[in-house]
């Protein structure tokens, strides 16, 4: 799923964040304009090149939906800012890495940023896992526009739907697995049911979501 | 990078019952991490097992859109900003052959979910992370000169992977001989599954080593190790490149 939004290549000068009297100065309005108009897959290749404001605007665009997942995942703020902080620099250090062919850019920090959280669940450190979410408000700056809200809700949306509309128990395994970061084999122990009937509702879970979703959800590409 | 839960023996090998069987756990990312590299190496050969895994993980990178829509404190991005800034200057020069962004789109596949496309014709660039004991640096692409400052066990070394007719090299120039006691060991990751030891490279008089390493490698790295043949890397990375 690659974003294939016309744009003209940037001509200027990498734009970089300077730290001036000790402050760190946003990367300059012009070029981050510039860069909002261009596709994930062209601001990878800048972020290659080591130019901050591209990546910033990959931030601007996937921070949100990261931050969401790890905030589901880890149950406070602080952690999961913390999850995506990692995330994010873990990217922008391996930005080289990314394969378009292998997904899209959204996916690949969304899989960095899950991957990040999981460690921690696992980690004897925050074994207790499920705390309650914390109820903290954070006033809501920078929202993606208005147009992509209302996008974003309606999939949103749909998602939920379908999922919801799956049996109980295959989606709390999905659950379970996905957000909790619990392996098969400890959600086995944790719902005292057989492993192999674990693995196949989280098999037969996931099909019947994909099924109940319209083609351009189910079927990025 | 701190911990290397991936930094481990090369994946065992499972058959296409086992992989479908734990199809769905693995899209979830619910197996442990040699569960995880060991259906992954699968399916990096395996298009059969790949056709009917790859939609379950599509499905899996869903379920973010189903968290509540909250908004991180606006400091996290000051922080993330931060801190990319300040490998950015701890940096060199960004090597002169990363591709530019013209030249990125000129490469880029027409189809950007084709699986298997042989990519015999295509020059390999590499893109280097040179990791160090104290830290982490990255690279842009290319090449990268290591401070001597910053990675005295290195020396001035300058490393690349390079692709010629004869197959893919890894080369060095100003590679220190390793500590005492230890080898540089050369590993090779095939897709994302374990690591292979491919052997010791030292470096000559003029401190320059060339070794051969495998063109489907999507990773090479060179860790200093007192056991030459160990199966398990035992320090972090001193080099690794990313074969793209």
């Amino acid at each position: 799923m690659t974003d294939e939004r016309p744009a003209e290549p940037p001509t200027d000068p990498p734009a970089a964040a300077e730290r001036r009297n000790g402050e760190m100065v946003r990367s300059d309005r012009g070029a981050l304009a510039r860069h909002r108009r261009l596709a994930d897959e062209d601001l990878m290749a800048m972020a290659v090149r080591r130019e901050e404001s591209a990546f910033q605007v990959l931030y601007e665009r996937h921070g949100r939906i990261a931050f969401g997942l790890a905030y589901r995942m880890m149950g406070d703020r602080a952690s999961a800012e913390d999850v995506v902080q990692d995330a994010m620099i873990a990217a922008w250090r391996r930005c080289g890495s990314y394969r378009p062919d292998r997904g899209s850019v959204r996916n690949w920090i969304l899989s960095i940023t899950h991957h990040r959280a999981i460690d921690r669940l696992r980690s004897a450190a925050t074994h207790d896992r499920r705390r309650a979410p914390d109820d903290e408000v954070i006033p809501d700056r920078g929202a993606p526009d208005s147009f992509t809200l209302v996008w974003q809700s309606a999939q949103r949306e749909e998602i939920k739907t379908a999922l919801a509309e799956i049996p109980d128990e295959q989606r709390r395994v999905i659950e379970l697995g996905y957000f909790g970061g619990y392996t098969h084999v400890e959600i086995s122990d944790l719902l005292d049911v057989p492993l192999g009937t674990v693995k196949a509702r989280m098999r037969l879970g996931l099909q019947k979501l994909r099924a109940s979703l319209s083609p351009t959800l189910a079927s990025p590409s | 990078m701190t911990p290397f839960p991936d930094f481990t023996d090369a994946p065992r090998a499972i058959d296409h019952d086992e992989v479908i069987d734990l199809a769905g756990a693995f899209a979830l990312g619910a197996l442990t991490s040699g569960d995880a590299a060991a259906v992954d190496a699968h399916l990096n050969g395996c298009r059969r097992c790949a056709i009917q895994v790859e939609p379950l993980v599509d499905v899996a990178f869903l379920l973010p859109m189903t968290c509540d829509d909250v908004a991180p404190s606006p400091d996290l991005e000051t922080r993330v900003l931060a801190a990319i800034h300040a490998e950015n200057e701890a940096m060199g020069p960004i090597p002169a052959n990363v591709a530019s962004l013209d030249e990125h789109r000129r490469r880029r596949r027409p189809s950007l979910r084709a699986v298997g496309a042989v990519a015999a014709a295509v020059v390999a660039v590499a893109v280097g992370t040179i990791a160090l004991e104290r830290g982490v640096g990255t690279t842009g692409g290319g090449t990268r000169t290591v401070d001597a400052e910053q990675a005295a066990d290195l020396g001035n070394a300058r490393v690349a992977l390079v692709s010629s007719r004869d197959g893919l090299r890894l080369q060095a120039d100003g590679l220190a001989a390793a500590p005492d006691g230890k080898s540089w060991v050369v590993w090779a990751r095939h897709g994302q599954g374990g690591l292979e030891n491919l052997g010791t490279v030292s470096p000559d008089a003029a401190h320059r080593a060339s070794f051969a390493v495998p063109g489907d490698a999507s990773e090479i790295l060179i860790t200093a190790e007192s056991n030459p043949r160990t199966r398990a890397a035992t320090s972090p990375p001193a080099v690794d490149l990313t074969n793209t």
